[in-house]
């Protein structure tokens, strides 16, 4: 008997652990508890193929679902631990297919999670090529800035925007922001 | 399977009416060639050739004594149905290489039975991906064909031999099993990529090879009856590189087991013949080479063991040279009878006394010949794009500028007919590195000259065909030293006196959209506006326009060209017009292509943001929804250059005023822009837009115009 519960505590631990932390949508109107030490993640989605999920590693394991797409655009505007975190896996159509990432795999897939900002991680591209896939982040910040300042004002007011994808800075945040000081 | 062909008529006339420059429209201009090469079979008899007509690919044949052509080949312009090679295998079978549906490659064998002026034909298809590598025009039905082994990630070169490959029931197993019986050259070679066969007897000579991190070329050696590597290019940049990025070394053919003719600029700066010992592995002679420019290509016979042609481009002039006395006189001949400064010849029976010829220059986009030699007797075959055959084009006039590098830099001013002074449009290259503007015809050019402007393109630093320095000079010169010799030579052109100094604006794509913005910030007394397609204008995005070019050999890549971003971000961001935008103060247009995977259109989002938010000029802004890097359908060009004609009309061409004459192409090109946005295929849908386009179309004269005005509930035109 002591065996079984010892293989199920393993068995119950891989679960656990094995698992994805799933988001929430955090809304205009919501706030950060400065303590938490969380961002406000924005990350849009271009697929000519149904993506059921994006699982980043880090601080925490999480899994950004399709349940969270805001209906009207293809945007997800979430909360993450701040930290820095790999895009490990697409799943796509369901939970049991899934394209393999990471930084390990060929190209940067990390990201820089700042606390009590609103990170923009980029637009996820997936192109059927073939019988493959080409994946990749792009920048489309212009984009991502413009839904922001329509959809999320309130948000926008209150954090500051930045570019979070790891690899060379992109200033156009900051410059946007100084441009807007002149006016 | 047989059947008899329908003959059809070969518009094979000489135009010999001069025609008063006229506009030419839109969609006639930027247009697929609609003949686009001609081959002869090994006995000289018969022709085939490859047009593009009503909205098929087409090869058709016909015989050296009659007018009359009959289709063999057709493919409707759909999806990524292509023909991608053909010629002859011998003087009665030929061969085309296809995509035909469903992305499956194919090589269709057809063999011809003459009957006096007519023929019939018989084909047969083998579902391969594959190419013809040498005819083995001495061999009836023989070929040396190289076909993708995709187990092995590699090239087999096979004797084929046609009649076995048709005597066994069509299905791809079959033709399978008849492909393992065949010779196979290449066996036991791994990686192969180029196979270089000589002429004398069809023996494999020389291989190049593509491995992950190397590629390399080996000669076969006789004596030891194996291959020497003579050549290896690293390609991992992590480790100690023996080729710089702007090194050539092409190999051109083999003299014999020990020496190779190639291309090379390996130790000098222009690009030479040289005569090359794969034993020593080095260079031993130099076979020709120019001292202002770079050879481009070079034809060596193998039978007779000698370098025969090369070709350079000369003053903008692509250039032919022939190093025999004869061919020198041919071409001389040509040259007189036809009148064009770009005179080749592209191919030629067996006994070379049947010639195809191939004419161009800047004022011409081509035209077919043949010629015979025994009778002297040159015979018109037919125009690259007859439909633009009423239009006259203008030629470009050479200025040159020496900058403080002490280098000649060139550039073509084209002028339109008309004798006034010129609003001009300077329209510096993409690139920058490794792009050369020629002085031959060019659809954007020509239709720009041909809507009253003055056209100027430059050969700045870092252009290609004048040696390893000058391009190297322009590495990581962005905002600074190209942008210096574009000003060299704009104010060469304000200088002439048919130029308009006074109204100039500048236009640029990929690069050169960079150099436009950018131009307009370092010398703003030139220009009165700028334009510029698929740019870059904030170069630290080059790198994180997406994860993909985080890596170390894309990052390597870039910064080759730009600067290294690591080292030098801030000197990057400083020559980034978009972070200049303030100082950006004519009024600019911008296009961009969603699908640009190399300037990505965040580029132009951002400058159309900025200036938008600076709200200091007049910007704007067009996305294609279809085109990438450039459009992948003329509907794109056609929207493009018509918009640019209207805003340079508006900002450098104000009192250009069109004759009456010419309404109803202004009427066919703002209908076809008009329908462009009521369809909303290329450009997002807007009615708004297809109404003021097809409003003018209707004033221009265009009845369709006025259906579709009444489809957007629009009676008042």
């Amino acid at each position: 008997m002591k065996r079984i519960i010892a293989i199920s505590a393993i068995l119950l631990t891989l679960l656990v652990t094995g698992c994805a932390t799933k988001l929430e949508q955090f809304k205009d109107n919501s706030t950060l508890n400065p303590d938490d030490r969380k961002g406000v993640v924005v990350i849009a989605y271009e697929s000519d193929t149904a993506i059921h999920s994006l699982i980043f590693s880090g601080p925490a394991k999480v899994a950004i679902e399709h349940t969270l797409y805001d209906q009207k655009h293809n945007y997800v505007v979430t909360t993450m631990p701040a930290g820095t975190y790999d895009i490990i896996r697409a799943k796509i159509y369901n939970r049991y297919n899934y394209i393999e990432l990471g930084s390990d795999d060929g190209g940067n897939w990390k990201v820089n999670i700042e606390p009590n900002k609103i990170n923009y991680i980029g637009h996820f591209n997936l192109d059927r090529i073939g019988a493959g896939f080409k994946v990749q982040t792009k920048n489309e910040s212009t984009l991502a800035l413009s839904f922001l300042k329509e959809n999320y004002p309130s948000l926008m007011n209150r954090y500051p925007l930045v570019y979070a994808k790891d690899g060379t800075r992109d200033d156009f945040f900051s410059y946007i922001k100084t441009l807007e000081g002149e006016e | 399977m047989t059947f008899k062909n329908t003959l059809l008529t070969l518009a094979i006339i000489v135009f010999s009416i001069s025609v008063q420059a006229k506009l030419v429209k839109s969609n006639e201009i930027f247009t697929n060639p609609q003949f686009n090469n001609f081959v002869i079979s090994p006995s000289g008899q018969t022709f085939i050739g490859k047009s593009y007509l009503d909205g098929f690919h087409q090869l058709f044949a016909f015989q050296s004594t009659t007018n009359e052509a009959a289709e063999i080949f057709k493919l409707q312009n759909s999806g990524s149905l292509e023909i991608i090679d053909y010629n002859w295998i011998d003087s009665d079978t030929a061969y085309v290489t296809f995509k035909g549906n469903f992305n499956k490659y194919y090589t269709r064998f057809i063999d011809f039975t003459f009957k006096e002026d007519t023929f019939d034909i018989d084909y047969f298809d083998v579902e391969a991906i594959g190419f013809v590598i040498n005819p083995m025009s001495t061999k009836d039905n023989r070929a040396l064909y190289a076909k993708l082994n995709s187990d092995d990630e590699k090239f087999d070169l096979l004797e084929i031999d046609i009649e076995k490959l048709k005597s066994v029931k069509a299905t791809k197993k079959n033709h399978q099993k008849v492909f393992d019986s065949f010779r196979n050259l290449s066996d036991g070679l791994d990686n192969t990529f180029e196979f270089f066969v000589s002429n004398k007897d069809y023996q494999l000579e020389m291989i190049g090879q593509y491995f992950e991190d190397y590629n390399t070329y080996s000669i076969y050696d006789l004596n030891t009856d194996s291959w020497r590597e003579f050549f290896r290019v690293n390609k991992n940049t992590n480790e100690d590189k023996n080729y710089s990025r702007l090194d050539i070394f092409e190999p051109v053919g083999a003299i014999d087991e020990r020496f190779i003719v190639a291309l090379s600029n390996m130790g000098r700066d222009k690009t030479a013949v040289i005569k090359f010992d794969a034993s020593l592995k080095k260079e031993v002679d130099v076979l020709y080479e120019s001292n202002s420019y770079d050879i481009k290509s070079a034809t060596f016979d193998t039978i007779q063991n000698k370098l025969t042609s090369v070709t350079y481009v000369d003053r903008g002039v692509k250039k032919q040279k022939f190093l025999d006395k004869p061919n020198q006189a041919l071409q001389k001949d040509l040259h007189q009878q036809i009148g064009l400064d770009s005179i080749f010849i592209i191919d030629s029976s067996l006994n070379n006394n049947d010639l195809v010829i191939f004419a161009y220059d800047s004022t011409h986009p081509g035209k077919f010949y043949h010629y015979n030699q025994e009778l002297g007797k040159l015979r018109f075959l037919q125009n690259e794009m007859p439909d633009l055959h009423p239009y006259t084009f203008r030629k470009g006039r050479l200025l040159t500028a020496k900058n403080e590098l002490d280098n000649i830099v060139e550039g073509f001013l084209f002028l339109p007919e008309a004798p006034n002074k010129h609003p001009l449009v300077v329209m510096p290259h993409g690139g920058p590195i490794g792009v050369q503007d020629r002085n031959e015809f060019d659809q954007a050019t020509q239709f720009l000259v041909n809507r009253g402007y003055a056209v100027l393109t430059i050969n700045f630093r870092g252009s290609a065909g004048y040696g390893k320095e000058y391009m190297n000079a322009g590495r990581e010169q962005f905002g600074e030293g190209i942008e210096a010799d574009i000003n060299l030579l704009t104010q060469k052109a304000f200088a002439h006196p048919s130029v308009d100094k006074n109204n100039a604006c500048i236009y640029g794509t990929s690069y050169g959209g960079y150099s436009a913005v950018t131009s307009t910030i370092i010398y703003p007394q030139n220009f009165k506006c700028a334009i510029t397609a698929f740019g870059v204008f904030d170069l630290p995005l080059l790198f994180s326009a997406t994860n993909l070019n985080q890596t170390e050999s894309r990052k390597d890549a870039i910064s080759f060209i730009v600067g290294d971003i690591d080292a030098d971000y801030n000197k990057l961001k400083a020559n980034s017009p978009l972070y200049k935008a303030s100082q950006i103060k004519v009024p600019t247009l911008i296009f961009s292509g969603l699908r640009d995977e190399i300037a990505h259109p965040e580029h132009s989002r951002r400058l159309n943001y900025v200036l938008t938010e600076l709200g200091n000029t007049e910007v704007q802004y067009h996305e294609y929804t279809l085109s990438g890097h450039g459009h992948r359908n003329w509907r794109g060009d056609i929207h493009q250059y018509v918009t640019i004609v209207e805003f340079l009309d508006r900002h450098i061409g104000k009192n250009k005023s069109y004759p009456k004459d010419d309404h109803n192409v202004l009427a066919n090109d703002n209908f076809n822009v008009g329908m462009i946005y009521y369809n909303g295929t290329f450009v997002e849908k807007d009615t708004k837009q297809a109404e003021r386009y097809l409003k003018l179309a209707h004033k221009y004269g265009d009845d369709r115009a006025a259906q579709y005005l009444r489809r957007l509930g629009i009676y008042n035109f």
